[in-house]
C-alpha cells in the first residue's frame, strides 16, 4: 500500500508542472505526409526546445505571441516559422522539405526503446531497408556479411560464426544475442523470412547494449520488422528473385591424384602392410580394388602385365569427377515475397506472406519455407495504443545427400579411394568396396543374409530424410499514456518451433542391410535375424517454448532547453527445450507398424565381435529462467549535451538464490556533444560533429557451469546399479561475465553530407570471465570453473561515406574499417602443452582452447622449421640449436613453454571491413563490394604420410615431395617414409613451413539494378518496377598466400552465384 | 481511482514472483544433490570401492622383480620399489593422493547435505538417514586411513603426538587451507569416523561393495592393529567375527583356473579394490615367499601360478580379478585375534584360532594343527601364517611398519636391481612416502623426509 501511496503522489507532482502556456503541434514530412520522430523545435525568443515524439508531435512552452519558430531534422532543411498568435491545441502542423537528397532519418532501435541517432550516447550501427536489401538472400543474417560496420563473419569450420568488436569470453556463449521486435529471438534465425525486415541496429558498446544486462556481452543485433504506419496509404510491394549457385569445385581441396594413390597403394603393398588386412579371417576387412589385384598377382592367379593393365586402368578415374557429376548439381534458389502495408488515423497493419524454395548444389537436399506476418496497431482510445503480432513460419527440409558417408566410409575405415567408380559407361551403377571384402561376402550371402553390397549411388536415391519446422511467435504489447509524456507499456510474446525429424532407413539400404546382417546369428544352416527385417525410422522432435513478458513505465518531457526520457520496467522471460528421439525397427511404410527387438542381450556379431542392439532413443529437457529489472535515462541540454544512463539486473535459476540476491547490476554511463551546436561554433564545411564518450559493463552466460553442485549419473561399475560422480563442485561465489567497455566516438558529416562518417575507439577488459582455476587437489578437486579468468582487448570503427560525384551520374562510396585485438590478462591453469598447435578457432572446439596470459585466445603457433634433411628428405627443427631430425626431442612437450614456439600472430583477422562503391545514373545503379581481412595467419594442410597410409588421406603435396637429393632447394614437402612414422609427420604439420598470412581482398558481391517509376512513365501499371541482378561471392581479388587457398573457406569456396529479381510496388 | 489499478496490477506482478520461480533445475540430467535418492547415488559411485595404497604393495617384500619385469613399470613404480628418496618424479597428478581425497569431498558433500534434510525425516526415512551418513563416514574414515598408511610415519604412542599426520578435510569447502593435521588427531578422526558410523549402519550389507557395521568393526580392527592398540584390536576382531566368521575350506576349489575366488565370496566382509598400477604388481612373486608355503599348503597352488621366465604370479585377488583386493575379510579377523590373544599371553586360545583358519588351508587329509610353546613362539607362528594368508591384500606394508618398531621381528629388505643393491633399514624414512611435489608447493606443508 506504502508504494500505491508514493505513485499518487508522484503523479500529482508530476502534474503541476503543466501550467504554463503550452504549444502543441506535430512535424511531418513535406513528400510522404508521414511524420518525423524525432524532428526538433526551438522557439527563438524563450530558447525553448522540444524533439518530436513517435507521431512527429512536439509540445514547447512557448512566450506570448507572435514569436519565431525553428523546426529542423537531419536530412531536412531546416523551417523557420512565425506565429502571430497560439492555435488551437493539435492544429499546428509543420512541414519539413527534404534536404538536397532524401536522408534515411536514423532511429536507432534497443529492443527497450527507439532512440533518433542524433541524441544516442552508445556505438550504435544501423541498416536501413534500402541498404539491407540490397543482397539476396534466404536468411536473414547473411546479409549483413559484409556490411555491418565491426561485425566478422567466419565461415571456416563449415558454421557461422559472429562476433562484433572481436571476442570478449573464453569459455561462455560467444555469440551476439540477436533480439527481434523487442525480445530475444529464440528459434532457428532461418525462420525469419528477411524481406519482412526492416532495419538491423547493432549495439557495440555498453551504453548501446547494457540494456540487455547478462546477455550483452557479444553485442547485441536488433532486428526490426516492417509494419504499418498510421495515416499511410496502401503499399503493395512484391519480390520475385531466382538465384543459380554454382557447382562447387571438389578440385579445389588439395587432394592426392588417384595415380599417385595407386603409386601409394603399390608401394605399401610391397612392404606387406596389407598383409593383415588380406590375411584377416576374423573381421574380413577389405582392401581396395587395386591391392585386391596386387594381392591376386602375388598369388600367381593373375600375370603381372594383366595386374600391371588393370591397375593402371584405374588410373584413369577419379571419384571428384564421378561426385561432381552424380552428387553435385547447380543449386537453385527461389524467393517470392508479397506485403501490403498501411494506415488510417487509429490503425496501421502490415502483412505479408513469403515463399522459399531452395534446391541446394548437393543433390538430393533441399528446404523451403512459407512464412505468414501480420502486424496491427489500434488506438481506440486517445491514450491507448494496443498492438499485436503474428509471425508463422513452416520450413521443410530433405537431407538426402549421402556424400558424408560415401567419402568418409572407404574400406577398413578409410577413405573412400580416389578412384572409385559409381557408374559404367552405360550408366549401371557400381559397388565400391566398404566393410568387408568381396569373398566374404559372397561366402556370407551363400549363408542366406542380404546382399552387402554398397552402391553408392543407389543409396543416394534410397534416402529419405527429412525434418520439418513450426515457429509461430505472438507478440502483443499495450501501451497507455498515463499522462502527457508517461505512459506504461505491457509486453507479452509467446515463440514455440516445433522441428520434427524423420529419417527412413530403407529396407533396401546399405545401413540396414549392414546392420542386419551384422546381428544375423547362425545356428548349422538356420539363421537368426535379431533386427527384423524392414526398414529402421529415426524419429526426433524438439519443442522450444519461450515466454517473454516485460511492463515498462516510460516518460518523455521537453520544457525549455530540457529533454528527459527515461524508462524503467521488469521483465520476466523463461525458455523450455524439450526434445526426444527414437528409432523404430522392422519398420513397414505401409501399414505404420514396427517391431520389436531385444536391446537387453549382447549378441554375437557376424562375422565377429558382440554388441548391443542399438537403441537409439533419448530425452532431454532444458529450462532457462531469468528476472529482470532494468532503467534507463537520457538527459538532452539545449540539444548539444546529452548524458544517459542505464542499469540492469539479471537473475536466473543457473545460479544459487544467494547468488541472485546479492547480484550487482550491470551499468553504463554515456554522454554527447553535439559540438555543432555550439554558439562558437562556425566550421561552415562540417555542419555536423559531435562527440560521444561512454562507459558500462556488459554481462554475459555460461549455462555449464552452476553455483550449487552437480553431479552426473553414472552406472556403478561393480554392481550395476545407479550411481553417480560429482561432476562440479559448489561456487557460491559465482556470477555472470562482466566486460566492461570503454568508448569515444566522433560522428560527422561535410557540407551536403559529401564526407560524412564516424570514428569510434574502444578498450574492454573482461572481467570475473569464466575460467578454469587450480585447486589443491587435497580439496577433492584438480581444478574448478569459475569467475578466475580475464581478457582485454581494443579497437577502432570507421564508418565513412562519400558522395563523390553528384549528377545525373552519381558515385557515392562506403568504407569500413575494423580493428579489434583481444589478449587473455589472467588465467592460471596452464594449457596442456600439445593444444597450442590445436587450430581450435577453426570449429570454436573449447576443449582445444589454450588460453594463455599475454596472448590472443586464437593463436597460430608452430615449431621451428629447417628445412628438409639433403640425405633423406626428412623435414627438421631445431635441436639446441642445430638442425635435426630427432623427433622425440622435437615434439617432446614435458618443460617447454609457450615461448620455445614460433608465435605468428592471430587465428581471426585484427582488420577488417569493406569498400562499396555505387554508381547511378538516371534508373541503372550499379553497386560494388569488396571486403578485406588483414593481419592474420593460418596453417595451410598438408601431407601427413600417417594418414596417408593408414586412413587413406592423402595431398595434393605428396606430388611435390622430396624425392632425391637436392630436391630439398626447392621443396618443403618431407619424402616418403619407410613405413609408418607418426612423430615425424607430427612434426612436419605442426612446423612453422605450413603457416601461410591469412590476409586477402575479396570482391565480395556486385548489385545492378533498373529502376522504372510511373513519374517517368505514365503508362506503367505499377508505381514502381525494380530488375535487378545480384552477384555473390565473385571471387578472391588478391591474397598474401600463394597457395591458391581461400582463408575464409580453407574446406571448399563458397560458389558464385547470381540473383534475378524483379521488385514492384503497386 | 481506474487510472491507478495499472500500477496496483504492475506492482503485484513484480513482486507476486515467488522467489523459488528460479530455482527449476535448468537441465534434467544433472543432479543437485539434495534428496535422500541423491545422495543414496552419490556414494554408490565404484570409486568408493577402490584404495590406493597400492604403492605400498610395491614397495613391500611380496615381490622381487627381474630387470624385464621392473622396466615394464612407471618410472613411479620403479622408484617406489627401490625405495628412491623422489617416487612421483614431478608428476604433477598422482591418483594415489587425488582419487583418495576425492573419496573424501564426496563424503563430506553427502554428510553436509544429509544434515540439512534433517528435519524432512519422517520416522520411517531414519534408518536410511542413518545408513547414508553411516556409509559416508565410513568412506572418509578409510580413505583417511589409506593417506595416513602411505604419507605419515608408522603410527607409535609415545611420538604420535608431535609426529605430522595428513591434511584431514572434514568440509567440502574446496577452498579450506589444506594443512597437516598431527598423527595422533589423524589416527583420532579416523577411529571416530568409524565408530560414529558403526552406530548408524546396519548389521550387514545388502551387498559387499556397502559398509556396514560388519565391516566398520573389521576396519577399526585393523586400524587399531596399526596403532599397536591390541587391546582394541582383539575386541573388534571378534566383533566382527561374530558377524561373519564364515570360512572357505581351500580343499573344495580348483587350483587350475585363472582365479579360483570370486568376487564377494564368503569370507569378504568389506569389498574394495587396489586401484591398478603396472603390471609389476603381482607378477614377479618373491621367491623366498613363494618357498614358505609348504608342499600340503593348498595356498601353493590357488594362489600363484608360474611364468614362462620361471617366476610367479599371484592369481587369487578376492576381487575375482586381477585386481588386487583391498577389502576386509574373515581371515584377517581371525589373525588379528590369534595374535592379540598371543600377545596377551593366551597361547592355546591364540593357536585354536589360527588353527581354525589353518585347517581350511591345508591339505584335510595331512592337517596337523599347530602347536606352540609359549606366547612367544604363538606370536610368531602365527605372523608367519599372516605373511602367507595376507599376501596381496595391501597389508603387508602396512604390516612391515608395525612391526619393524619391535626388534624381535625387524626386518631390513634388500633388493638388487639397476646394478645396484638397495637396502631399506627398519625405522627407515623411507617406509613413508613424500607428498607428491605438487601437493606441497600448492600448500605449503611440510615434506615428509626421506
Amino acid at each position: 500500500m506504502k508504494k500505491y501511496l508514493l505513485i499518487i503522489i508522484m503523479l500529482n507532482l508530476l502534474s503541476a508542472t503543466y501550467s504554463q502556456q503550452i504549444l502543441r503541434g506535430t512535424i511531418i514530412s513535406a513528400i510522404d505526409k508521414l511524420p518525423l520522430p524525432g524532428a526538433s523545435i526551438r522557439i527563438k525568443e524563450n530558447n525553448s526546445s522540444a524533439t518530436a515524439d513517435e507521431k512527429g508531435g512536439f509540445s514547447v512552452s512557448a512566450p506570448p505571441a507572435p514569436f519565431t519558430i525553428e523546426a529542423s531534422f537531419i536530412g531536412f532543411r531546416k523551417k523557420e516559422q512565425r506565429i502571430s498568435s497560439l492555435p488551437a491545441e493539435g492544429t499546428l502542423t509543420l512541414t519539413l522539405e527534404e534536404d538536397a537528397r532524401r536522408l534515411q532519418e536514423v532511429v536507432v532501435s534497443t529492443g527497450y526503446q527507439e532512440i533518433p541517432a542524433e541524441r544516442a550516447t552508445g556505438s550504435f550501427a544501423h541498416i536501413g531497408e534500402e541498404l539491407y536489401n540490397r543482397q539476396v538472400s534466404s536468411d536473414v543474417l547473411s546479409r549483413l556479411k559484409a556490411l555491418a560496420p565491426s561485425l566478422l563473419f567466419d565461415e571456416r569450420g563449415g558454421g557461422q560464426s559472429l562476433s562484433i568488436r572481436g571476442r570478449s569470453t573464453i569459455y561462455a556463449n560467444d555469440q551476439p544475442l540477436i533480439v527481434l521486435d523487442n525480445f530475444p529471438y529464440e528459434g532457428d534465425i532461418n525462420n525469419i523470412n528477411p524481406n519482412d525486415i526492416e532495419s538491423i541496429s547493432i549495439l557495440r558498446d555498453a551504453a548501446a547494449a547494457s540494456i540487455w544486462g547478462a546477455r550483452a556481452g557479444n553485442g547485441v543485433i536488433v532486428i526490426t520488422s516492417k509494419k504499418g504506419r498510421e495515416g499511410q496509404p496502401l503499399n503493395v510491394e512484391f519480390n520475385a528473385n531466382t538465384t543459380v549457385v554454382n557447382r562447387p569445385d571438389l578440385f579445389y581441396p588439395p587432394a592426392i591424384s588417384p595415380s599417385d594413390y595407386i603409386d601409394v597403394e603399390q608401394y605399401l603393398f610391397d612392404l606387406n602392410l596389407y598383409n593383415s588386412d588380406l590375411g584377416n579371417t576374423t573381421t574380413r576387412p577389405p582392401v581396395s580394388p587395386v591391392v585386391e589385384i596386387l594381392a591376386r598377382q602375388r598369388a600367381g592367379t593373375i600375370t603381372s602385365a594383366d595386374a600391371q593393365l588393370a591397375i593402371d586402368n584405374y588410373r584413369g578415374y577419379d571419384l571428384r569427377k564421378e561426385l561432381e557429376k552424380h552428387f553435385y548439381r547447380r543449386g537453385l534458389n527461389q524467393q517470392y515475397h508479397l506485403n501490403f502495408r498501411g494506415g488510417s488515423q487509429k490503425h496501421s497493419y502490415f502483412f505479408s506472406a513469403g515463399y522459399d524454395d531452395n534446391q541446394t548444389e548437393k543433390t538430393g537436399n533441399s528446404s523451403n519455407r512459407l512464412s505468414l506476418n501480420a502486424r496491427q496497431s489500434f488506438s481506440p482510445l486517445k491514450n491507448l495504443e494496443l498492438s499485436s503480432q503474428i509471425g508463422i513460419s513452416q520450413s521443410g527440409n530433405r537431407i538426402n545427400n549421402t556424400l558424408t558417408d560415401l567419402v568418409t566410409g572407404g574400406p577398413s575405415g578409410r577413405v573412400m579411394y580416389p578412384y572409385t567408380r559409381l557408374a559404367d559407361e552405360q550408366g549401371n551403377h557400381l559397388a565400391a568396396v566398404k566393410d568387408y571384402r568381396d569373398a566374404f561376402k559372397k561366402e556370407a550371402e551363400a549363408r542366406g543374409v542380404y546382399n552387402w553390397d554398397y552402391v553408392p549411388l543407389d543409396e543416394l536415391e534410397l534416402a529419405d530424410n527429412r525434418s520439418r519446422r513450426n515457429d509461430t511467435r505472438i507478440q502483443s504489447s499495450i501501451k497507455y499514456e498515463l499522462l502527457k509524456g508517461f505512459s506504461a507499456t505491457l509486453l507479452y510474446q509467446f515463440e514455440r518451433q516445433y522441428t520434427e525429424g524423420r529419417d527412413l532407413r530403407s529396407a533396401e539400404s546399405y545401413f540396414v542391410r549392414n546392420l542386419i546382417n551384422r546381428y544375423t546369428t547362425f545356428s548349422g544352416t538356420t539363421l537368426t535375424r535379431n533386427i527384423p527385417e524392414g526398414a529402421f525410422l529415426n524419429r526426433s522432435s524438439s519443442t522450444l517454448n519461450a515466454h517473454s513478458g516485460r511492463a515498462q513505465l516510460n516518460y518523455s518531457k521537453s520544457w525549455k532547453e530540457h529533454e528527459l526520457h527515461a524508462l524503467a520496467g521488469t521483465e520476466i522471460r523463461e525458455l523450455s527445450v524439450n526434445g526426444s528421439r527414437n528409432r523404430y525397427y522392422g519398420y513397414d511404410e505401409n501399414l505404420g507398424s514396427s517391431q520389436t527387438v531385444n536391446f537387453k542381450n549382447s549378441f554375437s556379431l557376424y562375422p565377429s565381435g558382440s554388441g548391443l542392439i542399438p537403441m537409439e532413443q533419448g530425452i532431454s529437457s532444458t529450462t532457462d529462467r531469468y528476472r529482470s529489472y532494468f532503467a534507463n535515462a537520457s538527459y538532452t541540454y539545449k540539444s548539444r549535451y546529452t548524458v544517459s544512463g542505464s542499469s540492469r539486473m539479471d537473475q536466473s535459476n543457473f545460479f544459487g538464490l544467494n547468488r541472485n540476491q546479492r547480484a550487482v547490476p550491470l551499468w553504463s554511463a554515456g554522454m554527447k556533444w553535439n559540438v555543432a551546436r555550439e554558439g562558437f561554433y562556425d566550421l561552415s564545411f562540417l555542419p555536423e560533429l559531435s562527440l560521444r564518450a561512454s562507459y558500462g559493463f556488459n554481462g554475459n552466460i555460461n549455462k555449464s557451469v552452476t553455483a550449487l553442485t552437480t553431479a552426473t549419473f553414472s552406472s556403478n561399475t561393480l554392481t550395476g546399479s545407479p550411481g553417480a560422480t560429482i561432476s562440479s563442485p559448489p561456487n557460491p561465489e559465482l556470477g555472470w561475465e562482466r566486460t566492461g567497455i570503454f568508448n569515444l566516438g566522433l560522428d560527422f558529416g561535410t557540407r551536403n553530407r559529401r564526407l560524412a562518417g564516424s570514428i569510434e575507439y574502444y578498450s574492454k577488459k573482461g572481467l570475473d570471465l569464466i575460467g578454469d582455476s587450480p585447486l589443491d587437489p587435497t580439496s577433492g578437486l584438480t581444478s574448478y570453473r569459475g569467475n578466475v579468468a580475464a581478457m582485454k582487448g581494443k579497437g577502432i570503427d570507421v564508418q565513412l561515406n562519400t558522395r563523390n560525384i553528384q549528377r545525373a551520374f552519381s558515385w557515392e562510396s562506403a568504407v569500413l574499417f575494423s580493428y579489434t585485438t583481444d589478449e587473455i590478462t589472467k588465467y592460471e591453469v596452464k594449457p596442456v602443452f600439445s593444444l597450442y598447435m590445436a587450430d581450435a578457432s577453426l570449429n570454436y572446439s573449447s576443449t582445444q582452447y589454450s588460453p594463455t596470459p599475454g596472448k590472443p585466445l586464437f593463436a597460430v603457433y608452430s615449431r621451428p622449421f629447417a628445412g628438409l634433411d639433403p640425405q633423406t628428405g626428412d623435414p627438421m627443427g631445431y635441436v639446441n640449436g642445430q638442425p635435426s631430425s630427432n623427433y622425440a626431442a622435437l615434439n617432446s612437450n614435458t618443460g617447454q613453454t609457450v615461448d620455445s614456439l614460433v608465435y605468428h600472430g592471430r587465428a581471426l583477422p585484427p582488420v577488417f571491413g569493406a569498400f562499396r562503391n555505387t554508381f547511378s545514373y538516371k534508373s541503372f545503379s550499379l553497386s560494388a563490394n569488396i571486403s578485406y581481412r588483414l593481419g592474420y595467419y593460418f596453417r595451410r594442410s598438408s601431407i601427413d604420410y600417417t594418414a596417408l597410409f593408414s586412413t587413406g588421406k592423402g595431398h595434393s603435396d605428396y606430388a611435390l615431395r622430396w624425392q632425391k637429393p637436392g630436391d630439398e632447394i626447392s621443396t618443403t614437402v618431407p619424402s616418403r617414409p619407410a613405413g609408418l612414422n607418426e612423430a615425424r609427420d607430427y612434426f612436419y604439420n605442426r612446423s612453422s613451413v605450413l603457416v601461410e598470412k591469412g590476409d586477402h581482398i575479396r570482391l565480395q558481391d556486385i548489385q545492378a539494378s533498373w529502376q522504372l517509376s510511373r513519374q517517368q512513365f505514365r503508362k506503367l501499371p505499377l508505381q514502381q518496377v525494380q530488375l535487378y541482378v545480384y552477384v555473390n561471392n565473385a571471387g578472391i581479388l588478391w591474397r598474401a598466400n600463394d597457395q591458391g587457398i581461400d582463408p575464409d573457406y580453407p574446406a571448399m569456396t563458397e560458389p558464385l552465384s547470381i540473383s534475378f529479381g524483379i521488385k514492384t510496388l503497386l | 481511482m481506474r487510472k491507478y489499478s495499472f500500477y496496483l496490477i504492475l506492482i503485484m506482478l513484480v513482486c507476486s514472483c515467488k522467489e523459488d520461480w528460479l530455482d527449476i533445475k535448468s537441465d534434467i540430467s544433472k543432479i543437485v544433490p539434495q534428496t535422500l535418492a541423491d545422495m543414496r547415488l552419490l556414494l554408490n559411485s565404484a570409486t568408493f570401492n577402490l584404495n590406493y595404497t597400492t604403492l605400498g604393495e610395491v614397495a613391500a617384500d611380496n615381490i622381487s622383480l627381474n630387470a624385464a619385469q621392473l622396466a615394464g613399470g612407471s618410472a613411479m613404480e620403479r622408484n617406489a620399489y627401490v625405495w628412491e628418496a623422489d617416487i612421483f618424479a614431478g608428476s604433477t597428478v598422482v591418483t594415489q593422493w587425488n582419487s583418495a581425497y576425492n573419496q573424501v569431498f564426496t563424503a563430506n558433500v553427502v554428510l553436509e547435505g544429509l544434515e540439512k534434510i534433517t528435519d524432512e525425516i519422517t520416522p520411517g526415512k531414519q534408518s536410511e538417514w542413518n545408513d547414508l551418513k553411516g556409509r559416508a563416514l565410513f568412506y572418509r574414515a578409510r580413505a583417511h586411513y589409506d593417506m595416513l598408511v602411505m604419507f605419515t610415519k608408522p603410527y607409535a604412542a609415545v611420538s604420535a603426538g608431535n609426529d605430522p599426520g595428513i591434511p584431514l578435510r572434514l568440509s567440502s569447502d574446496i577452498h579450506a587451507p589444506v594443512v597437516r593435521a598431527g598423527l595422533q588427531e589423524s589416527y583420532d578422526q579416523v577411529i571416530s569416523d568409524l565408530k560414529s558410523s558403526l552406530e548408524l549402519l546396519p548389521t550387514l550389507p545388502s551387498h559387499k561393495t556397502e559398509p556396514s557395521k560388519a565391516g566398520t568393526e573389521a576396519m577399526l580392527a585393523r586400524v587399531y592393529m596399526a596403532m599397536g592398540n591390541y587391546e582394541n584390536a582383539l575386541d573388534y576382531a571378534e566383533k566382527a567375527l561374530l558377524r561373519n566368521s564364515e570360512l572357505i575350506d581351500y580343499n573344495t576349489l580348483t587350483a587350475s583356473t585363472a582365479n579360483p575366488f570370486a568376487a564377494y565370496n564368503a569370507e569378504t566382509i568389506y569389498f574394495s579394490r587396489q586401484a591398478t598400477l603396472g603390471v609389476i604388481v603381482n607378477s614377479g612373486v618373491d621367491g623366498a615367499l613363494y618357498a614358505s608355503y609348504t608342499a600340503t599348503d593348498l595356498r601353493k597352488a590357488l594362489y600363484f601360478r608360474s611364468n614362462m621366465d620361471g617366476s610367479y604370479t599371484f592369481k587369487a585377488s578376492y576381487a575375482g580379478s586381477t585386481l588386487l583386493f583391498g577389502g576386509t575379510a574373515s581371515p584377517e579377523m581371525y589373525l588379528i585375534k590369534a595374535e592379540c590373544l598371543a600377545r596377551k599371553g593366551e597361547t592355546l586360545p591364540a593357536m585354536e584360532t589360527l588353527n581354525t583358519l589353518l585347517e581350511k588351508r591345508y591339505d584335510d587329509e595331512d592337517f596337523v594343527p599347530l602347536e606352540a610353546g609359549g606366547a612367544e613362539e604363538a606370536l610368531r607362528t602365527i605372523l608367519a601364517e599372516r605373511r602367507k594368508e595376507l599376501v596381496f591384500t595391501g597389508l603387508r606394508w602396512q604390516d612391515l611398519r608395525r612391526l619393524n618398531q619391535d626388534p624381535r621381528f625387524a626386518v631390513t629388505l634388500v633388493r638388487s636391481a639397476n646394478n645396484k643393491e638397495y637396502r631399506l633399514e627398519p625405522g627407515s624414512n623411507r617406509y613413508t612416502f613424500p607428498i607428491p611435489d605438487y601437493i606441497i608447493s600448492s600448500s605449503g606443508m611440510a615434506q615428509n623426509p626421506r
